[in-house]
């Protein structure tokens, strides 16, 4: 997509995996598998974590860079 | 409904790989397509007018399309389709290898529509391309040449053909 012209940023649960892709940019969440945005009916957290992996895009200079989030599951409030 | 043993081993299997223990041992061992190369592009405009889209591997499809095929062991690397204009309950989940319970209550869970019509309604992207593609993530073995020859490049030119500025990629 890339390749192409079209910029990408991805959610990542696993970023063992991530790394050997090696895609353009990747969020690291420690979230369990099925769960990239978070729990169900959190429409906050969803927010949060769309406009982390945007900014990513606006604001990334680093190729394969992958950021990882501080979100605790469960604990952390985005209210 | 009464349950294979197949399907009690595969349900097993995806309620073990809930604990966080277990996720990370299985990543660290897990072999994926290496790649070199990291390919790169920018935005070409500011985010506020920028048309995006969503790409998942969660398995989410249209209720009305065919499902992914669960019995083929190295998966099925099909594309679907989904409208930007779909609601919540038109979508399904198809994919024996998590646990997807929370995410059969709010598909945005995995596939966070919701929240990007919202950001368009913010004003912090200018709009949400006219569909969204899914696939299902366990692929393996034979399949994984269809998903980088095939599906992948198809997704492409159709992010590309729907005036797609910028793509997100969600996983299961």
């Amino acid at each position: 997509m890339e390749a192409r012209g079209l910029p990408t940023a991805g959610i990542t649960l696993a970023p063992e995996v991530t790394a050997q892709v090696r895609p353009p940019r990747s969020y690291h969440l420690r979230y369990p598998f099925g769960h990239p945005l978070g729990e169900p009916a959190k429409p906050a957290q969803h927010r949060q974590i769309l406009l982390d992996l945007l900014a990513m895009v606006q604001h990334g200079e680093t190729p394969g860079e992958m950021r990882a989030a501080n979100y605790l599951w469960r604990r952390h409030r985005f209210d | 409904m009464k349950l294979t043993p197949q399907a009690l081993l595969k349900r097993a299997m995806t309620l073990l790989f809930t604990l966080p223990s277990v996720q990370r041992r299985w990543a660290r061992n897990y072999r994926a397509i290496q790649s070199e190369e990291i390919p790169w592009a920018r935005l070409s405009k500011p985010l506020s007018r920028c048309r995006v889209a969503l790409v998942t591997s969660g398995g989410v499809l249209l209720r009305s399309d065919p499902p992914f095929d669960m019995k083929d062991p190295d998966g099925d690397p099909s594309l679907r389709v989904i409208p930007s204009s779909a609601a919540p309950e038109d979508l399904h989940i198809i994919h024996d290898y998590y646990d997807h319970r929370d995410a059969d209550r709010d598909v945005n869970v995995v596939l966070p529509m919701t929240a990007l019509r919202a950001l368009v309604t913010e004003g912090v992207i200018g709009e949400v391309g006219p569909r969204h593609y899914s696939l299902m993530g366990h692929i393996q073995g034979r399949h994984l040449n269809t998903l980088r020859e095939r599906t992948a490049p198809e997704v492409a030119a159709m992010l590309v053909r729907d005036g797609v500025d910028l793509a997100l990629f969600t996983p299961a």
